[in-house]
């Protein structure tokens, strides 16, 4: 058939020249292009040890006769391309013709391809660049390619390799983007022989994204409404935030199928959904560029990563204005969004940085700026729902979770107690209580009074099932029976009996009394209750979350109550 | 005569009524064993022999186990297939004038197990029983740790369908009448079998005998209610399992939720030859469950649903509209991404609820399975739920309609304590605000002890001892403390209980009350709970039906959704059947063997039909794939016919009503029987039992005996079996036999072979099916690969090519003009039959003129119709 041929030196010179393989990723991204080029319906990956031991790709495409398996391993051998002019109207992923020639120079490969047409297969075995071994062999139509020992002979690059779960996982993001470029292809990959991603293949992008994210997610992805100008057209799907992500690997880009990545088309899709994703937390989008190939230039980048495309400013702007009116559609006039302008950050966002330590730019001043000033004035407080407290601050309005705001003040206080001075901080009760235990409970009697005593309970042997209890740590609110405490106590030590990490049980022993302590949602608080809370609250800046990582105050600030309302403020 | 105790005298009379049992005789804290059931229980428990001797003339050797640990060892012996009759200590000793009276209360056996830890959580245990009805047999069968049993007949003549049905079912244990388990060709085919105990009736029933025993043992007034009325084999088999039960469980039948009766033209029938051969439960290799068609298709997340989907893989089905009706329902979960992963998510939580209401039933189930149960019980909202959006639910839901069961929920909700223990005897299992007397119990015990820790602060005041305490210790009980330097102060009504170095210990008659109320109040809490927790159970087994009803959607739901993730993972596409005869497969793949060679599995083409393509003759190299092709066919016919998606691009099939296999015979050879005798006997049975409908696949039929014996053989059954007014079932024949390729002249037969391509001496093989013989068979090089030396492939070469040059071409003989014309082969067999019933040794000299003369008739009316050879 001799379809593959060799490419003519002026028009190998016109080729970006570089390293095609970096990484066992990078091996995955050309054999998965070579089938979804050779029409492939179904792909499967197996690799394992990170790929650093074996990967394997097996497709249903067209395959190879004899003669081309023997020019595809050849550097500027391929079958896509001719000329120069074919390099300006790509319609393949691959053109360079150097893929499989990179890989089987360092690695020991075994090809076997059977094109549809002929009975009758090939394998071919190429080791460091060299072939050991060809001959017929039966095999289903397509090829598989199988890379064992990537980087044998190049100990150079194999020092710098990362650790094999950070290589399958370079693995697993390079496929995710392969399969959703490509929904209409099935995609299986295993991992050690642990399936690790599956698509189905029926042609449906938003599927094939569930497939890959959970099907339950696909709900909350928004469609981009398709824009399409004279030579282009974009089109995909935008999550709302709730999806939404710490990293931006959750972005997913494609022109012309091909996965891409382009700072600039990066920055409009996150420009666009800026003002309804809070900081440090990013979208999940596919998004989809078709454009004239013409108009695309992908023969900047070795590993053909990065495109450049004429006409950006346009296709940016566009980008950027079609998420945003996605978002704005569907939450956009109930949940405004926070400008974010130097001086004017909010609450939420100090939360967050907290979460996200690598966001950490805001300066130090002015987060100290918050707390003192708020509440400004002599203020009131508004109980709403009996569970949260309503209040003035000094940029705005404050929402405070009651439960949440006791509870942490609880926790501070216990904490410093059995820091700063573990004994003889327990308050004895006026008549000693018993406490029923389960038959759980009695086997484990002895360690469960040891247990107490380290949190400062005092408790007795009283009975073959029951405990005497004669004091309680001081913390402990003493209008409030002690007993249901003791009994979530115990139940939470027996479940966690056993499990080695003994200060962890004793963390979250002093969460629930922390939070039995506190004031409950549902419970309504006097005026003065309130400005016990808050002021205590406000005392100490950390006072944001509590002690199970939940936020506790809110705040809307000038601006956006400006915003909203379409007012200066 | 030694002379016996009376221990070892009531020892003997039970032992006696349990020949077959080993007898767990109870003595004190152990299960005690003696003569030979000590023997057997040393051997395979592992534990010292004794003896007990009182005269040294008769030393009984002897076993013992403790009996808290029993159960373990009880499951051991039950595991190497033994009975094992439990006896215990009927009174209490104490009270027991002279020896202690010992019952046996139950007799476990392999077939008769409840025990969770004795059981495979994904596979049913059952014992059957078979009646001889007077024209058909009476299967029925039960798995005793769900209670269902199902009934069926089967005629005589179909003993093929029989040992299919022992097969299905692998049952542990059997038990039938002493003459049929005699039977020759009946043992025959049990030894097929792995381990079946057996056990002869132990009593007689006629027809009316045993159809009153079930009306009285049930409490109906007829037998409608399970399809059993005047099918008289199924009642006597009914019966007969009915009181083997009563005997061996000394219960009443109440744990017997559900006797149905099935049909068997219902299924598909497979022998137990081609259940091997297919591998659908167990590799043939190595008979694990890995490797086999189950493992591949179970995906199933509920321990009843993998029981389910194994009855299905073997009870293939036959009618159009259930078989489209679980593909439509695969189809819809398949489709539909986020019911099918949240429903699979949510059957993950839920227990295995079919053996937790068997225990119910039985009567066994503590307090932790009605725990499991509720658990269970909760997620039925959730499933409920997903349903609703599902439009397969009607198929579903067609013989039950969905109850989500909260009523039940609501009830062991209210009921049990949150994390019950195991023992029933010890409290703690049933939630406070559920009884008013469980609550005031509980307060006593509560304000008790309330009022003694109040003690310290009333007496601290009444004698102003400011230390005074009041504390617990494990030996004295209660008490109140006074140190040394204050025992001037101590009152006289403290009574001294202890003297410590530094401090004394008292009582007072108050506290002392208290302690003894708060001691009885506990005692009568733990009864009381036991009391309660037993009739929580039984409302729970007054239930049993309903929650019967939704495990049985719930086991045919995670079924269908495991078969729907199977064709998601494998990439499988949807058959589409017909009634017709036709089998047409595009891109077929072997389930199994693809997924052994990381998917460069090479898929092959089918086309059969009942006209043109009706009898494939296959031939190739050994080691082609013949076989697996073979297999690849029958399998994915067989999982069209579960209603599951196939391994292939694109499937049309005809519905098979029987699928044969023959395939080569190894482990036969133990059984004494030659090669070739064994598969005359499976080629006998697929001839006498297969259909236009059926699927048969020879795989080399003839070579257990000389070439030419085997050709002409194979040539001979591939006439019969292709010839429409013999067999004409759609067949797939492999073999080495090239000569047969000739026979492709004949009308329905064609000529496949596996392509293989020559390099040098190499060969390589390409597993392509194509039409055409090939000409060659390469066993000298498969020899090669095998490891034969050189010089004797070498020499093998050279006899080969001599013979092939004298062409010792086998010329099959013209076929004769056959003995009997096509239509009356019925009247031959009448006359054949006739002298084949006479019984020579007894018949008398004018008997046999007569039968003679009769049969002479015969044959001349034949002739002279024929008009012929007069
Ligand atoms: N899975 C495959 N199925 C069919 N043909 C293939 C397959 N993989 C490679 N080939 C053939 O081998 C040739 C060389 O592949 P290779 O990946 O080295 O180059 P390319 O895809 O043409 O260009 P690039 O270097 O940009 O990937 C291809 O042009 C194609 O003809
Ligand atoms: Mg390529
Ligand atoms: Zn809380």
């Amino acid at each position: 058939m001799g379809r593959i041929k060799v490419l003519s030196p002026e028009v190998v010179d016109k080729i970006a020249a570089g390293e095609v393989i970096e990484r066992p990723a990078s091996v995955v991204k050309e054999l998965v292009e070579n089938s979804i080029d050779a029409n492939a319906s179904t792909i499967r990956v197996l690799f394992s040890e990170g790929g650093r031991k074996s990967i394997k790709v097996i497709d249903n495409g067209a395959g190879m006769d004899a003669n081309d398996l023997k020019l595809s391993i050849k550097s500027h051998a391929t079958s896509k391309i001719n000329n120069i002019e074919d390099l300006l109207q790509l319609n393949s992923l691959g053109f360079r013709g150097e893929a499989l020639s990179s890989i089987v120079s360092v690695s020991r490969t075994k090809i076997i391809s059977r094109p549809h047409e002929l009975d009758k297969g090939h394998l071919i075995f190429i080791e460091g660049g060299k072939i050991t071994d060809f001959q017929p062999a039966g095999a289903p139509p397509g090829t598989s390619i199988e890379v064992n020992d990537l980087f044998f002979n190049t100990p150079a690059r194999l020092k710098y390799l990362k650790d094999k779960n950070r290589e399958a996982s370079n693995i697993i993001w390079t496929l995710i983007s392969l399969a959703l470029a490509s929904p209409a292809i099935s995609f299986q990959a295993k991992h050690n022989d642990r399936g690790v991603l599956q698509t189905s293949g029926r042609g449906d992008i938003l599927r094939t994204w569930g497939e890959i994210y959970g099907p339950d997610k696909c709900m909350d992805m928004l469609k981009i409404p398709g824009v399409e100008e004279s030579y282009f057209t974009i089109s995909g799907f935008l999550g709302k935030p709730n999806l939404a992500l710490s990293t931006t690997r959750g972005v997913h880009l494609f022109i012309n199928n091909r996965p891409f990545y382009s700072r600039p088309i990066l920055n409009a899709v996150l420009e666009g959904c800026r003002e309804y994703f809070p900081r440090g937390k990013f979208p999940q989008i596919i998004l989809f560029i078709k454009i004239n190939p013409v108009h695309v230039d992908v023969n900047v980048h070795p590993a053909k990563r990065e495109v450049k495309l004429s006409e950006q400013e346009i296709i940016t702007k566009i980008i950027t204005e079609a998420s945003q009116e996605v978002l704005q559609k569907e939450i956009g006039q109930y949940k405004p969004a926070v400008e974010n302008e130097k001086n004017g950050f909010s609450l939420p966002q100090l939360l967050r940085e907290k979460e996200s330590p690598q966001q950490g730019k805001t300066p130090q001043a002015e987060k100290q700026k918050i707390f003192p000033e708020a509440p400004s004035q002599k203020t009131d407080f508004l109980q709403i729902g009996s569970s949260f407290i309503v209040t003035r601050s000094s940029q705005g309005l404050m929402i405070i979770d009651q439960h949440g705001a006791h509870e942490r003040l609880n926790y501070n206080k216990l904490l410093s107690q059995l820091r700063d001075n573990p004994r003889d901080t327990s308050r004895t009760l006026l008549t000693p209580l018993t406490i029923e235990l389960s038959p759980a409970e009695v086997e484990l009697k002895e360690e469960i009074i040891a247990y107490l005593k380290k949190l400062n309970f005092r408790v007795e042997n009283f009975g073959p099932n029951s405990l005497l209890l004669r004091a309680v740590p001081q913390c402990v609110n003493p209008k409030k029976d002690p007993l249901p405490l003791c009994h979530e106590l115990l139940q939470q030590f027996v479940e966690d009996f056993g499990k080695d990490n003994l200060s962890q049980i004793e963390k979250e022993a002093i969460i629930t009394i922390a939070c039995h302590d506190a004031v409950k949602a549902g419970d309504s608080l006097s005026p003065e209750e309130m400005e016990h809370l808050l002021s205590a609250l406000f005392s100490h800046p950390e006072n944001t979350t509590c002690p199970h990582g939940r936020p506790i105050i809110k705040e809307l600030t000038l601006k956006e109550l400006g915003k909203f309302f379409g007012r200066q403020v | 005569m030694a002379k016996v105790t009376p221990m070892m005298e009531q020892y003997n009379k039970l032992k006696n009524e349990h020949p077959d049992s080993i007898l767990f005789f109870r003595l004190g804290d152990f299960y005690e064993m003696f003569y030979d059931d000590a023997q057997i229980a040393s051997r395979v428990l592992g534990i010292t022999l004794t003896s007990r001797s009182k005269s040294s003339e008769e030393k009984v050797p002897m076993a013992g186990v403790p009996y808290h640990a029993a159960e373990s060892y009880i499951a051991k012996l039950i595991q190497k297939g033994h009975r094992v009759a439990i006896c215990e200590q009927v009174e209490d000793p104490k009270k027991a004038k002279g020896i202690v009276d010992r019952k046996v209360v139950r007799i476990i056996s392999p077939g008769t197990v409840m025990e969770e830890e004795m059981l495979q959580s994904h596979e049913n245990n059952f014992f059957l029983t078979i009646a001889t009805g007077s024209e058909k047999w009476g299967l029925a069968y039960t798995d005793i740790s769900t209670g269902e049993v199902s009934v069926t007949e089967i005629p005589y003549e179909n003993i093929s369908t029989l040992s299919g049905e022992i097969g299905r079912l692998k049952p542990r244990e059997l038990y039938a009448s002493a003459n049929l388990l005699e039977n020759r060709t009946f043992k025959e085919t049990i030894q097929n079998q792995d381990k079946i105990l057996t056990k002869p009736f132990e009593n007689n029933f006629t027809y009316p005998q045993a159809r009153q025993f079930l009306l009285q043992e049930f409490s109906v007034h007829n037998l409608e209610g399970f399809e059993l009325e005047g099918r008289e084999a199924a009642v006597l088999a009914v019966a007969h399992l009915a009181n083997y039960l009563l005997e061996s469980q000394r219960r009443s039948l109440e744990f017997l939720i559900n006797i149905r009766f099935y049909h068997l033209e219902n299924f598909m029938t497979l022998d137990s030859h081609t259940r091997r051969n297919l591998e659908l439960n167990q590799a043939m290799f190595n008979k694990s469950p890995r490797g086999s068609l189950a493992a591949i298709l179970d995906k199933t997340k509920t321990a009843m649903g993998s029981r389910l989907i194994k009855k299905w893989i073997n009870q293939p089905l036959l009618h159009l509209e259930t078989i489209n009706a679980r593909l439509d329902l695969i189809q819809e979960l398949l489709e539909n991404d986020e019911a099918r992963e949240s429903i699979a998510a949510i059957l993950n939580s839920i227990y295995d609820l079919e053996r937790l209401i068997g225990r119910v039933c039985y009567g066994t189930a503590n307090a932790r399975d009605l725990s499991a149960l509720k658990t269970s019980l909760q997620s039925l909202p959730l499933i409920e739920k997903k349903l609703a959006n599902l439009k397969g639910k009607e198929y579903l839901l067609r013989k039950n309609v969905f109850d989500s069961l909260q009523d039940i929920f609501d009830l062991l909700n209210r009921a049990l304590a949150p994390s019950p223990p195991i023992t029933l005897t010890e409290g703690s299992i049933i939630k406070s605000g559920y009884s008013p007397d469980l609550d005031r119990l509980r307060n006593i015990s509560v304000e008790g002890k309330d009022w003694i820790a109040n003690l310290e602060k009333t007496e601290r005041e009444k004698t102003g001892i400011k230390s005074l305490k009041i504390g617990y210790n494990k030996v004295f009980g209660y008490y109140l403390e006074v140190t040394m330097a204050n025992q001037h102060l101590v009152p006289d009504y403290f009574v001294r209980k202890q003297t410590l170095a530094n401090a004394e210990r008292y009582f007072t008659p108050e506290l002392k009350e208290k302690e003894n109320q708060i001691l009885n109040a506990e005692e009568n809490i733990n009864s009381l709970e036991y009391e309660l927790f037993v009739d929580l159970r039984d409302k729970v087994k007054a239930e049993s039906h309903r929650i019967n009803s939704q495990t049985e959607i719930l086991a045919e739901l995670d079924t269908l959704i495991s078969l729907a993730e199977a064709a998601r993972e494998y990439n499988y596409c949807r058959p589409l059947l017909k009634d017709n005869k036709v089998i047409e497969i595009k891109g077929g793949r072997h389930p199994v063997v693809e997924t052994t060679v990381e998917n460069t599995f090479v898929p092959n083409d089918t086309f059969m039909d009942s006209i043109k393509s009706r009898y494939h003759i296959i031939t190739g190299p050994n080691m082609s794939g013949k076989s697996t092709y073979l297999r690849q066919v029958a399998l994915i016919v067989l999982m069209a016919q579960i209603g599951s998606f196939v391994p292939a691009e694109k499937a049309f099939i005809g519905i098979v009503d029987r699928i044969f296999t023959r395939v080569g015979a190894t482990d036969d050879l133990t059984r004494g029987k030659s090669t070739f005798l064994v598969e005359m006997n499976e080629v006998a049975q697929i001839i006498n039992n297969a259909t236009p409908r059926s699927l048969i696949l020879l795989d080399e039929v003839g070579r257990g005996t000389s070439t030419y014996d085997g050709l002409s053989i194979a040539w001979a059954v591939t006439e019969y079996i292709n010839n429409p007014d013999r067999i004409g079932a759609r067949t797939l024949f492999a073999t080495h036999y090239h000569e047969l390729t000739a026979l492709e002249d004949r009308p329905g037969i064609q000529n496949f072979n596996v392509l293989v391509e020559k390099k040098g001496e190499e060969v390589i093989f390409l597993h392509i099916i194509a039409p055409g013989s090939s000409d060659e068979s390469y066993g000298i090089y498969v020899a090669g690969l095998a490891g034969l030396p050189p010089e004797i492939l070498y020499r093998a070469r050279e006899i080969l090519n001599s013979i092939e040059k004298d062409n010792k071409e086998i010329k099959p003989p013209p076929r004769k003009v056959p003995l009997f014309p096509d239509d009356s082969k019925d009247r031959a067999e009448k006359i054949l039959k006739k002298i084949k019933v006479v019984d020579v040794m007894n018949i008398s000299p004018l008997e046999a003129i007569n039968n003679l003369y009769e049969i002479q008739q015969e044959i001349k009316k034949y002739f002279s119709k024929d008009g012929k050879n007069g």
